[in-house]
C-alpha cells in the first residue's frame, strides 16, 4: 500500500482513492456547496449508514452489532480498538471499512522493535541537494490499522497519541497536519496474551469505543466457510459505498442530532457512577462523556431519530466506558473487565423520570 | 487519578496502622519467645497445639462447606464489597480476638489441661483403675503459677481464628434469604385500567406533549399496579419488554402499546413543538389497546 508522500498534501493525502473530496473538512462540508457535498439530514446519513453495514455484511459474517458499534465510532470523528484473539477477523475488518468508505488505508504492524520514527516518519538528509527533507511515515491516511498495537514497547505506542487527539504530527520542531478524516482503527490481543505490552491509560483514553468480536456460532461458522468454498481463492472485497467527503457529511450530520437536557444529565450521571464504584481505581474521563454522547447520537440516527433517548446511551456506553476504567488490581484474578462494572451501573443508575418536572418540582 | 474521599483516606491510615501495632506486637513476642520455653513448666506445647489444631479444623472445615455451597448460593445481583474497609474491619477483628485470647491466656489452658481436652492426647481407658503414680503422670497446675503464653502464637491462632470467622460470615451472608420479586398475575381489570387512565389524561390536557407523557405516565403506573413496575434503571423498551414477557399484551397490544411508548419518546426527549397529530394517534393507540383487552376479556370470559 503506498503512503502519500508530499509534505504540502496533508489536504489530499487519500491521492490513490479521491483525493478532492478527502479535502473537505467536518466543518465546511456541511455549509460550502461549492466545495463539498451538500449538507446531509439525519435521514439521509442513516441511509447511507445502513447501505454500508449492509454491503459489509456481504464479507463479514454475524458481526452486525460489532459492525455497527465500529461505524458509529468512524461517525463520531473518534478511533476504535477491536479487542480479540487472534483469526477473529479484526484484520479484514478494518480493511473492509476501508474500501467501503473509500478511505486511503495503511496497515502497520506494530512489533517489538518498531519505532516512533517508523509511524511517524523522518528527516532524511539528501545527498544532492545537501538538505534534510522530512518523509512522511505510513501515519499520514485516512484510515490506519495499528495492527497488534500492544505487541510494541510504550514509547512507540505514545507516538501515536498526539495523531490521534489532534491530528497533526510534530517532528523537527514543524508540524503537519494528517489527513480528514483519518480514523485508527487498532487490534489488540487480550492482555494475558504472551509478549504484550498493556496500553497506558492516556492511550486507551484516546480511543472512543473498544469493541470485541467474539467467536461466531456454530451456524454462523459453517456459513462463513461455505461462502469461503464458494467464492474458491478469491479475497472478499467490499465495493465503495460512499465517498469520504460523504463520510465526513455524515459525521457533521450528527450535529443536528437533539440531546435533552435529561438525557445529557444521564449521561453525566453514568460517567460519575464510574467513578465512585468500589471496583474502579479510576474512573471514566470527561472525554468518555463526550464520546458516550457524540455515539449515542449515531445510534439515534441509525434509529431512524434525531433526537436521543436513554436506550441510544445505553447501547453505546459499555463499549464507549469499559476500557477507560481501571479496576482495583485484586479484580484482576476474578475477571472483572470495565465492561463489567459499567454494565451493572446500567441497571442501576437511574434514567429520566417519565414525568417532566419544572424548576419548582411540579410535573409538567 | 481519582479523586479519595476523606473515608477511604481515613481507611487507608487506619490499615496501616493495624498493620503496625500486628508488627509491633509480634515483634513484643518474639522478644518474650526467649525467655520462655514451650516446654517449661509454665505452658504446655500439647496445649499449644492443640489450640492450633482445633482453630485449622474448624477453618478448614468451614471453608471446605463455603466451597460446596458457594455456587449454590452465590448472588450474583448483590455488588460485590471490596476494598478499604473490609480490610480495616477484617484487621481489627483479627486484632480483636487476637488481644481476647491473650486476655483469656490463663482460663483458655487450665480448662484444657484441666480436662485434658486436646486433640493430640487421645484419652485412655484403664480397666484396672489409674495406677498409683498416675496423679504425677499429669502435671497439675501449680497454684498462683501464671501460665505463659507468647505473641507469635496468639497471632497465629488469631489468624487462623479470623479465617474462621471469614468463612462462617460468607456461608451466613450467602443463606440469608433473597427477597424475591413478587409477581402478581395480572387481571383483565388491572389491564383494562391502563386505557382508562391514558384516555383521562388525553382529556384531560389540551397540550400535546403533556398529554402524550400523561398517557405514558398513567400506562406506567397501571403496569406497576399489574406487578411489572418500572426499575430505576430501566428505559421504556426495557418496561415494555418485561410487560410483554409478563403476558401482558397479545402481539396486537404489544404493537399499540409499543407505538405509544415511541410517541413518548418522542414527547419527552425532544424540545420540538411536537404535531397535533401526534395526540390524536395517542388516541388511536388507546382505543387498540382497549380493543384488544376487550377481546382478551371476552376470551377469559368464555374460557371460565
Amino acid at each position: 500500500m503506498t503512503t502519500p508522500q508530499n509534505p504540502s498534501a496533508t489536504q489530499n493525502a487519500g491521492a490513490t482513492q479521491d483525493p478532492s473530496p478527502a479535502s473537505v473538512t467536518p466543518g465546511t462540508s456541511g455549509t460550502s456547496g461549492a466545495q463539498g457535498p451538500p449538507a446531509l439530514r439525519p435521514e439521509q446519513t442513516r441511509e447511507r449508514a445502513l447501505a454500508v453495514l449492509a454491503e459489509l455484511e456481504r464479507v463479514i459474517v454475524g458481526k452486525r452489532g460489532q459492525l455497527t458499534l465500529v461505524l458509529l465510532g468512524i461517525l463520531a470523528d473518534g478511533h476504535v480498538l477491536l479487542e480479540d484473539l487472534p483469526g477473529l477477523g479484526k484484520t479484514l475488518l478494518a480493511r473492509s471499512f476501508a474500501h467501503t468508505l473509500g478511505l486511503h488505508f495503511t496497515r502497520v504492524q506494530f512489533t517489538p522493535d518498531l519505532l516512533p520514527q517508523d509511524l511517524t516518519g523522518a528527516s532524511i538528509y539528501h545527498q544532492k541537494t545537501g538538505e534534510f527533507a522530512f518523509r512522511e511515515g505510513p501515519v499520514f491516511t485516512q484510515l490506519l490499522l495499528a495492527d497488534e498495537i500492544n505487541r510494541t514497547p510504550p514509547k512507540t505506542q505514545a507516538a501515536l497519541l498526539e495523531a490521534m487527539e489532534e491530528r497533526q504530527v510534530s517532528a523537527d520542531g514543524v508540524t503537519r497536519a494528517l489527513p480528514s478524516p483519518f480514523v485508527v482503527l487498532a487490534t489488540e490481543n487480550p492482555i494475558e496474551y504472551e509478549g504484550t505490552y498493556p496500553l497506558p491509560e492516556a492511550q486507551l483514553d484516546r480511543f472512543v469505543l473498544r469493541t470485541r468480536l467474539g467467536y461466531l456460532t456454530a451456524e454462523l461458522e459453517a456459513d462463513m466457510v461455505r461462502r469461503r468454498l464458494d467464492r474458491g481463492a478469491q479475497r472478499p472485497v467490499p465495493n465503495q459505498v460512499v465517498e469520504p467527503a460523504e463520510l465526513l457529511a455524515m459525521s457533521a450530520s450528527l450535529e443536528q442530532v437533539e440531546v435533552h437536557d435529561d438525557v445529557l444529565a444521564y449521561v453525566v450521571a453514568l460517567v460519575q457512577a464510574t467513578r465512585e464504584h468500589p471496583k474502579a481505581q479510576v474512573g471514566a474521563s470527561p472525554r468518555g462523556t463526550l464520546a458516550v454522547t457524540q455515539l449515542a447520537r449515531g445510534a439515534a440516527v441509525l434509529a431512524g431519530r434525531d433526537y436521543v433517548t436513554p436506550e441510544d446511551v445505553q447501547q453505546v456506553a459499555v463499549a464507549a466506558l469499559g476500557h477507560r476504567l481501571v479496576l482495583r488490581p485484586e479484580l484482576w484474578v476474578r475477571r472483572v473487565s470495565g465492561e463489567d462494572v459499567v454494565a451493572e451501573l446500567l441497571g442501576r443508575v437511574p434514567t429520566p423520570s417519565t414525568r417532566v418536572f419544572d424548576r419548582t418540582g411540579a410535573a409538567r | 487519578m481519582r479523586a479519595r474521599g476523606p473515608a477511604a483516606r481515613w481507611a487507608g491510615v487506619a490499615m496501616v496502622a493495624m498493620v503496625l501495632v500486628l508488627l509491633a506486637a509480634g515483634a513484643v513476642g518474639l522478644g518474650w519467645q526467649d525467655r520462655v520455653s514451650l516446654n517449661s513448666q509454665q505452658i504446655s506445647a500439647r496445649t499449644i497445639v492443640g489450640i492450633f489444631m482445633v482453630l485449622l479444623g474448624l477453618s478448614l472445615a468451614l471453608v471446605v462447606a463455603a466451597l460446596i455451597l458457594g455456587p449454590s448460593l452465590r448472588r450474583k445481583d448483590r455488588p460485590q464489597r471490596t476494598g478499604g474497609a473490609s480490610m480495616v474491619i477484617g484487621a481489627v477483628v483479627m486484632l480483636v480476638i487476637v488481644l481476647a485470647l491473650f486476655a483469656f491466656r490463663d482460663q483458655i489452658q487450665s480448662a484444657l489441661q484441666g480436662h485434658g481436652a486436646t486433640p493430640t492426647t487421645p484419652p485412655t481407658t484403664l480397666p484396672t483403675g489409674p495406677p498409683a503414680g498416675a496423679e504425677t503422670a499429669t502435671p497439675a497446675p501449680r497454684p498462683g503459677a501464671r501460665p505463659t503464653w507468647n505473641w507469635p502464637i496468639a497471632v497465629a491462632a488469631g489468624f487462623v481464628v479470623g479465617l474462621v470467622a471469614l468463612a462462617l460470615a460468607l456461608v451466613v451472608r450467602r443463606q440469608a434469604p433473597q427477597v424475591r420479586e413478587v409477581e402478581v398475575e395480572p387481571s383483565v381489570a388491572d389491564v383494562h385500567a391502563v386505557v382508562a387512565a391514558g384516555r383521562a389524561a388525553l382529556a384531560d390536557l389540551d397540550e400535546p406533549r403533556a398529554a402524550v407523557i400523561g398517557a405514558y405516565a398513567a400506562m406506567e403506573e397501571a403496569l406497576a399496579r399489574t406487578g411489572v413496575a418500572r426499575a430505576a434503571g430501566d428505559t421504556p423498551t426495557d418496561l415494555l419488554r418485561r410487560a410483554v414477557d409478563a403476558g401482558l399484551f397479545s402481539a396486537t397490544g404489544a404493537a399499540a402499546a409499543e407505538e405509544l411508548t415511541e410517541l413518548f419518546r418522542q414527547a419527552r426527549y425532544t424540545r420540538r413543538q411536537l404535531d397535533p397529530q401526534v395526540r390524536i394517534r395517542a388516541v388511536d393507540v388507546l382505543g387498540r389497546l382497549d380493543t384488544e383487552l376487550r377481546v382478551a376479556a371476552s376470551r377469559g370470559e368464555a374460557a371460565g
